[in-house]
């Protein structure tokens, strides 16, 4: 037997260059979340007329590196009566799916690690797993604030995961096909071929959808009953500080970032510039690198709309939460899939 | 679809694992750690703790569970068909078949959603 | 690359990793004397079983395996945990109260398993390139589920109503006085 080295060579090399990517994401993922928290202080002081972090570096621009320095040093406390096992795995659980989903985003055009034919059932499949980190985390920290915090986080997550399975397949039978990539490629042209300016009134409806329900998958205000300072403490992650609860915080910006770029990604024609003379000539590397541009532009006005509606509504109670899913979002996005299934079918594939 | 594109996804929960791993023992060489009676106490406000933490919880929350687990399984149906709809439909008789195979199948659900909402179970108490 | 051999290509060594973890973290749950940790072990299992579609090629159905049994039926289960007070005494013993039947059932069931894998049509060389790989994305699943198997999807979906009224049943049980 004779070993293939040309073959072996080449899986090399492979996994070199996704490791390459997925250190590349990561190192992304904690540089937006340092700046999103940033953001968020920032907009919700001037909304609330402070000053916000403005002290540490020019224009405060280091707060969030010193909290994060902070965070890394701060004692770890482990409660008395706590399964010290699964308390320490949960943050893991949490973090993880929220870092593998970003195997399907596309950044750009060419720059995706792996445009997965599955890529939405993916997003939905790998992200419903950090319930159970949730579920974990306030089980293992032998704590009733925590306890009703992890039962209250999963009630929300599994109630608002139907409006958003619903909400994303009005642009995936528009574009017929799960692939994120392709539902992209689709809304090439300007600003009129994007999904939210397609089949009126139906991918207006599911982009709202997908945003609200998108909100409270993230535990944001309106929606962040998980955390609730007022009713729960701090929620599941009561108990947790240092690095543990760093990582909590990081996983929860994480997925308000994937939120706003599945939002960019299905609605607002993704990496695509929104007139053609901003680049939509360009070829090769140079459109991978203007479309990369318009992706993460597109993204930061997402975000910022999201923490515009963090700092001005008020949270929501629970049974209002929950009414709102099952007996809005739910019953409105049945009817929408089939709207825009009639649609799809007698319209647009004639 | 061939399974080496999944070879991704493996590198990148290897690469989260490590990830974590690093972090938690990186800060476990920085941080301090003096732990004492009252510092390891659970936290409720101020109080010491009464009883166990786990409590009985109503079987609410498992029925909201069942109802999300049955609509998790139609979602796997609803994915394909919103996936193929358009390349399905070459015919104006497959589109029409198409679209009502799915009216029936979410109709059939719907009653369900109503049935239990008129049963009150959506009702949060 | 050859080992001892025996001509080892990477399909073999992710099935050998996938069926370990799979078989392994099966092994626990039965093992776990904290029932918490054995649900979690459950989630493990399932995620591994997701890992083997996908080297059959089967990359929707992996996906579905995660997004229906690890997401939503693991965490129906710890949710069915936390219901029952005496399952939440962390040094729960999983005891086989009745050994006879117990060894029975599981007998039964292996019979029955092992007779379905024995008699399935395996696509043999799954994992060797080109043409043999057969087409099983989400269009072929989608045309099989509208054209011939049209009739079981529409049950499925009666299935499914009469697994709903039967959650409603159980929750108007409903007892109050508990958070």
């Amino acid at each position: 037997m004779q070993i293939d080295t040309a073959q072996l060579t080449a899986l090399a090399i492979e996994i070199a260059k996704i490791l390459a990517a997925a250190v590349c994401i990561l190192v992304f993922i904690l540089l937006v979340v340092l700046y999103v928290v940033l953001k968020l202080r920032w907009v919700i002081a001037r909304i609330q007329s402070r000053l916000g972090p403005n002290r540490t570096g020019p224009w405060g621009v280091l707060q969030t590196v010193a909290d994060a320095i902070k965070l890394f040093q701060k004692e770890d406390i482990i409660p008395r009566g706590a399964d010290r096992w699964l308390f320490t795995i949960a943050p893991a659980i949490v973090f993880i799916p929220a870092y593998v989903v970003y195997v399907v985003i596309p950044f750009g055009k060419g720059l995706t690690v792996r445009p997965l034919d599955v890529g939405v059932v993916y997003v939905t499949a790998i992200s419903s797993i950090s319930i159970i980190g949730i579920i974990t985390a306030g089980w293992a920290s032998n704590n009733k604030w925590s306890l009703l915090g992890a039962f209250r986080a999963a009630s929300q997550l599994i109630a608002f995961e139907v409006p958003v399975i619903l909400a994303m397949c009005i642009p995936v039978l528009l574009s017929g096909s799960l692939n994120l990539d392709v539902i992209v490629q689709k809304q090439a042209g300007s600003i009129r071929d994007w999904n939210l300016f397609n089949a009126f009134p139906m991918c207006q409806i599911a982009c709202l959808m997908l945003l609200i329900a998108g909100l409270a998958e993230a535990n944001t205000t309106p929606f962040d009953l998980m955390e609730a300072e007022s009713e729960l403490v701090a929620g599941f992650n009561t108990e947790y500080s240092g690095m543990k609860f760093a990582l909590f915080f990081l996983a929860e910006f994480a997925e308000a970032f994937t939120l706003s770029a599945l939002l960019v990604t299905l609605f607002l024609g993704g990496y695509n510039p929104p007139v053609h003379f901003l680049g939509g000539g360009l070829t090769g590397y140079w459109f991978s690198l203007v479309s990369l541009v318009w992706f993460l532009v597109k993204c930061w006005l997402v975000v910022v709309l999201i923490l515009w509606i963090r700092s001005t509504f008020p949270r929501v109670r629970i049974d209002q939460l929950m009414n709102l899913s099952w007996k809005g979002l739910v019953p409105v996005g049945l009817a929408n899939l089939l709207v825009t299934g009639a649609y799809v079918g007698l319209w647009v594939a004639r | 679809m061939l399974a080496k594109d999944f070879l991704a996804v493996g590198v990148f929960i290897i690469v989260g694992i490590v990830f974590v791993a690093v972090t938690l023992i990186a800060s476990y060489l920085f941080r301090p750690y003096n732990p004492s009676g009252e510092k390891l106490r659970t936290y409720e406000c101020g109080e010491i703790p009464l009883g166990p933490a786990w409590l009985q919880f109503r079987v609410g929350y498992y029925v909201y569970a069942l109802i999300f687990l049955i609509f998790d399984v139609e979602a796997a149906f609803i994915f394909p068909w919103a996936a193929a709809l358009l390349g399905f439909s070459r015919t104006k008789t497959l589109a029409v078949l198409g679209i009502i195979d799915m009216v029936i199948f979410v109709g059939v659900l719907a009653l369900g959603l109503v049935y239990a909402w008129k049963k009150g179970v959506l009702e949060w108490k | 690359m050859a080992i001892l051999g025996f001509e080892i290509t990477g399909y073999q060594i992710a099935f050998v990793v996938l069926a370990g973890i799979t078989l392994g973290s099966a092994a626990l749950v039965v093992l776990m004397p904290n029932i918490m940790r054995a649900a979690l072990f459950l989630g493990l299992t399932l995620l591994g079983v997701a890992g083997l579609y996908v080297l059959m090629n089967a990359a929707f159905l992996a996906a579905v395996q995660v997004m229906i049994y690890v997401g939503a039926v693991t965490t129906m289960i710890i949710l069915a945990i936390f219901l029952s007070h005496r399952l939440m005494q962390v040094g729960f013993a999983q005891a086989i109260h009745n050994p006879v039947f117990a060894f029975a059932a599981a007998g039964v069931m292996f019979i029955f398993l092992f007779i379905t894998v024995a008699n399935s049509l395996w696509v043999r060389d799954i994992c060797a390139p080109g043409p043999a790989n057969t087409d099983v994305g989400v269009h072929a699943v989608a045309n099989a589920l509208l054209q011939p198997y049209v009739f079981p999807f529409e049950l499925a979906s009666v299935v499914l109503l009469v697994a709903l009224v039967g959650a409603v049943v159980i929750a108007k049980e409903d007892r109050p006085g508990e958070p």
